[in-house]
Order: structure tokens, then sequence, then C-alpha cells
């Protein structure tokens, strides 16, 4: 019975994975829709809370002599359209360039000594220098954005102070009203050309780490990984349950007495757990690929990929899922309770999804967590599929991943020797 | 013929089993008793080689089978308490687990699996089957090869009355053809067909006289307690 007998259990136990994967399946995404739509609301509810969620931009440069600049900064902090999304700090480049590093700011921006007279005079221009990390690109588009919204409003509120002042002369002066309206066009052809002599702005300077991910190619990984974690919430009825009925030990003792022992009892098992996640992780990923090409979806790091590329990041993915479904299995293997897994696993998810860097980008958290992340299995999986993405082969995360894979499948056929009593 | 010699078992400090001995010869069906957490289904299932014995022997027609696992596997079967199937799959799938696709064919067509009346249910998922069936399709699991020692762990526990007919129907024709049944039980009508009878008593398993009165057998597990 031995050897065929193993094999023959990790098949019906793969046979009966397929089984039930559209139960789970579906309920993986319902339950992933509603986080999703929970924490998006969360998110929303933060970011019209003032200075919780405001974007941190260092000033860089002699601001307090330049009048219009000081102006210019001082609208920009107490606009509608920007008071509640950025934050100027005041520091020097050092101070900056440190700041950044530390992930304190988001960018800086760096102020050239004469900007003013360069404007004034608009013959010559000393463009502001923008600066941020290659990671924080996704950032500088949304920044902007909202610095795009606040300027038009500074410009229609600027033509709006002409005509201010059009009417404040002609209340206080004799000048004509033709007299007036020469000057109204004069003062808005000089406006004009203050900004269409600026040949440029702004220049993007970008330092430090190169070749980052995207902050939408960061959250699919990041997504990625917890639809792993979650997966076993939803899992757990798979094992769980069979466990806690009538019938639990009763096949382990069976197994044992015709020779299936504990151990490949459990691989047998975990093959077929990992047969169903294997197929939804797939079916998951085969939707985003059609997303993708069909619809046009823009993610940078796609624009590297062929379609052969997607199939070799989609095996890519196996480690993690053989580090995930040995976790969730040792944690229904110890608990042996259905509730009880859902809830460990659950729990498990939030909070390794957290230290992680999996709800918001790992950047935005203090150094030393920036440190616990890799070490932690969310962590380290959100960075190998993130290297992944980038079409890089990230060894220390392989081998991270299977050492916590062979680690638990251990603990779980101890666990299982002590149950049957072998 | 079996015997069982001298088994003792603890879980660290806590003793199981000390000295237990007993024997049967073909034909025979031997009942242990005790009460819950007594030590007959640990007995059953050292007897079964799921646990080992810190020592004893069981020997089976003259061969020690503890630690002879080959040996033991063509000679015992054992039906361990509850039902081990998994039941997502059809009662087919849970049997091609234990049998050959030829066994299964010629079990089917006049052996055992024909007489438990397996075929009726073949292709129904195990968790739209009735207590009765899975109870049957959890023997037709247990008895491959057709063993000739049948280690019984409350077999009939959770069945109604006909379903418990059906499966002690079984058990008499086993034992018409000199088959051996030991079962761990407390349950009357099971021990309607036992010839001897063992109880356990703090550790001990000593020969019992059961009379068939069930109030002085339920005095007597309470005792043993």
């Amino acid at each position: 019975m031995n050897g065929r007998g193993r094999w023959k259990y990790a098949l019906l136990q793969m046979k009966r994975g397929v089984k039930v994967m559209p139960r789970i399946l579906g309920m993986t995404l319902v339950l992933g829709l509603l986080i999703s739509l929970f924490g998006w609301q969360m998110i929303k509810s933060r970011m019209s809370d003032e200075g919780n969620s405001r974007v941190k931009i260092g000033v860089v440069g002699d601001v307090e002599s330049q009048l219009y600049l000081r102006m210019g900064l001082y609208y920009l902090q107490n606009l509608d359209e920007s008071q509640f999304s950025m934050e100027f700090i005041q520091m020097t480049e050092e101070e900056a360039q440190e700041a950044l590093m530390g992930a304190k700011l988001q960018a800086y921006v760096v102020i050239p000594d004469g900007f003013e007279e360069a404007v004034g005079s608009y013959a010559d221009d000393k463009p502001l220098r923008y600066v941020a990390t290659e990671g924080a690109v996704g950032i500088g588009s949304v920044l902007s954005g909202e610095i795009a919204d606040a300027v038009s409003t500074l410009l229609s509120e600027s033509q709006n102070s002409i005509y201010g002042m059009q009417t404040y002369l002609r209340e206080r002066t004799d000048l004509s009203e033709y007299e007036l309206a020469l000057l109204g066009d004069e003062m808005i052809v000089r406006y004009a050309q203050m900004a269409a002599a600026r040949e440029e702005l702004f220049e993007i300077e970008l330092i430090g780490k190169k070749d980052e991910l995207s902050i939408i190619g960061y959250f699919i990984a990041a997504a990625i990984v917890l639809f792993l974690m979650m997966w076993g919430v939803c899992a757990c009825p798979l094992y769980a349950e069979a466990k806690n009925s009538a019938g639990a030990g009763a096949l382990e003792s069976l197994l044992t007495a015709r020779g299936i022992r504990p151990i490949w009892q459990v691989l047998g098992e975990t093959a077929g757990y990992l047969t169903v996640t294997f197929l939804s992780v797939l079916l998951v990923w085969v939707v985003l690929f059609a997303v993708v090409r069909v619809a046009g979806f823009d993610l940078r790091e796609l624009g590297m990929w062929n379609d052969l590329d997607f199939l070799k990041i989609f095996l890519a993915m196996i480690p993690m899922m053989l580090m995930f479904a040995s976790l969730q299995f040792l944690i229904i293997e110890a608990s042996g309770q259905l509730f009880g897994s859902m809830l460990a696993i659950l729990l498990g998810t939030v909070l390794l999804g957290y230290l992680g860097g999996c709800f918001y980008p790992i950047s935005y958290f203090p150094v030393f967590m920036q440190n616990i992340a890799p070490w932690m299995p969310s962590g380290a999986a959100r960075e190998y599929f993130g290297e992944c993405m980038l079409g890089r082969f990230d060894v220390r995360g392989f081998v991270y991943m299977m050492a916590v894979f062979m680690l638990a499948t251990l603990v779980s056929i101890l666990l299982r020797r002590k149950k049957v009593g072998a | 013929m079996i015997e069982v010699h001298d088994i003792w078992k603890a879980y660290g400090r806590k003793r199981v089993l000390e000295g237990a001995s007993f024997s049967a010869i073909d034909g025979e069906c031997v009942a242990i008793l005790g009460g819950n957490g007594s030590g007959k289904s640990t007995l059953l299932s050292i007897m079964a080689g799921v646990q080992k014995a810190d020592q004893g022997a069981f020997v089976v027609n003259g061969v020690e089978v503890l630690g002879n696992d080959e040996a033991r596997r063509s000679m015992v079967g054992y039906v361990p308490q509850g039902t081990p199937l998994i039941e997502e799959l059809t009662a087919r799938d849970n049997l091609r687990l234990w049998y050959s696709k030829e066994q299964m064919e010629r079990e089917l067509s006049g052996g055992n699996l024909s007489m438990l009346g397996i075929g009726e249910f073949l292709k129904t998922p195990v968790k739209a089957l009735s207590g009765g069936m899975k109870k049957r399709l959890s023997l037709a699991c247990s008895i491959t090869g057709d063993p000739q020692i049948l280690l019984l762990d409350e077999a009939c526990a959770s069945l109604d009355l006909v379903g418990k007919e059906q499966l002690l129907e079984y058990f008499q024709r086993h034992k018409a053809r000199g088959g051996i049944i030991v079962m761990a039980t407390h349950d009357t009508q099971e021990l309607s067909i036992c010839d001897r009878f063992y109880m356990i008593r703090d550790h001990h398993l000593e020969p019992y006289f059961y009379n068939e009165d069930p109030r002085q057998l339920a005095k007597d597990l309470e005792m043993a307690k």
C-alpha cells in the first residue's frame, strides 16, 4: 500500500481541492472586495482631515527675501485646493536630502538664487528644481495634479486681483476709462509674458534608489500578497471543519494504520491546499492579463513585459504560494477548530499586511519598521514579487520563503504525529 | 488465533494501560469495555499499529505483528472511531484510496463491498450519505484485503437500529467465516454478538462477566472509572 497509497492520498486531496475551489475563490473575492471598500472609505475620510495625509514638500532656498515667492507659497499653503494636501517646510538642501532619503519628505523644491529677478526680467529663466526618489514618481504625478489645480486657481485669482486693482484705481485716481483699460491690458500682457517667457518652470531631478517600483506597481505586488494571505481565511473550512467533525482523527488514524504516516498525510494535504491556491491565483492572473492587454491598463512596469513574461512572473509566485499555504496549514493544524483558525488567519493577515507594507508604502514608516518588514513573510513576499515585476530575481526573498515553507511544514508534521500518537 | 501479551502504555506521567493481556480464537468476538478515557481506543490503536506500545506483544497465528507492519496490515483491519472519509468526494473516490481498480470490481461483484451494499451509492458524494451508509463505507475502507482480524472502535456509534442491524449482520458473517473481532464498545446491541468480555479498571484489563443486564453494566462501568 505504502508508496502508491501516498500518491493516491495526495491526488485525492488535490481532487478534493479542485472541487471546493470555486466556493473558496468566490468567498475570497467577496471578502477582498469588502475589505477594499472599507479601506477605501477609511482612506477617503482620513484624506479630508486637516494635517493627516498632507504630502510634505521641502522648500530649499531664500524665500524670505523674495516677496512674490513668499506670497505664492502662502497662497499654496492656504488655498482650499491645496491646504489639505500639501505642507511646505523650509530647510537647507542637506536637511532636505536627508529627510527625503529617510522618507520624512515626499520631495523637495530648490529655488535658485535670483529666481524672482529672472521671473521679472522674463528674458532669462532659472528653473525650480524638483527633487524626489524614483519610487515616489507616482506620488509626483499626484502632486503635480494638486499643484496644477492650485496654480490654475492662483492664476484666476491673479486675474481677479488685476481687475481689483483697476477698480481701486478708478475710485481713487483721475484716470479715464480708456487709460484704466490700457493699464489693465498692460498688466495682463506683462503677466502673460512672465509666464510665457519661462521656457522651463521646473526641472525634475530624481535621486536615491533607481529602478524602484512605481506606486501602482508597489500596490499590485501588495495586493497579490494580501490575496494570498486572505485566501487562508476562506480556505479554512476545507480543513478545519473536517477536523472538528465526528470524523476528526479517524482518517488520520486509518491512514497511519495502513502505512501512510503523518509526514505523507501532511504533504498530501498540503499538495491539495496548494492545488487550490495555484488554480485560484492563476485565474486572478489571467484576469489581470486580460485587463492589461485588452483594456490597455497603464502600468509603468508592464511596458517591460511581453506575454511570456506574464507566465514567468506567475510561475515566480510559486514560492509565495508555498510559504503562505504552509503557514495557513500550520495554523489550521495547530488550532483544529474552524473559527479559531479563521480568526487567527484573519488577524495574521491584517497584522502582517501592515508590518509588511501592504497597506501603506513601507517608505512612509519609521526606519526601524522598514528594517523589520523584509523579515516578515508579507514583507519578504512583497519585495520578492516587486523584484519579479522589475524582471529581477530576489535570491534572499526566495531562500527566506522556502525556509519558512519547510519549517512550517515540519512543525505541521510534528503536530500531526502528536495528534495521532504515532 | 490472537494473543495480546502485557501491553503497557503511558503518555508521559499519565498511565493508560498496565499489562493488558487477552486472547481470542477463530470465530470469536471479544468485547473491551470501560468508561470514557479508560484506554479502550488506545489498546485498539496499538494493536492496529497507529500508536506504539511502551512494551508488550501482539501475536497473530504465531506471528508477532507489533513492529512488523507488513504482516500486520495483511491480517488486521482497523475501523477507528468516527468516519475516516473525505466528505467532498464520492464513495468511489474514497474507496479508490484503499482498493485498486481490479480489487474494487472484484469486491463489488460478490465480495465484501457487495455484502455491505456499497454499490447502491458509489457515485454519491459522502456528505450526501446517511449515517448508516457512511458507517458501511468506513467499514469497507478498513477491510481491504479481507483481513481475518477486525478491530472495531465503537463501530455502531450514532447509528439507528436498522443501521446497527446491518453492520452486526456483517460481523456475524465474518465470525462465521472464522474471523476474529475485537470491539471496544458499551453498546448493548453490539455486545449481543460478543463471546467474551473484558473491562479496563484502573488501567488493568480484566475478564468481565456480562449477564446482559444493561443496568448492571452501567453500574460496573461507573465503578470502573
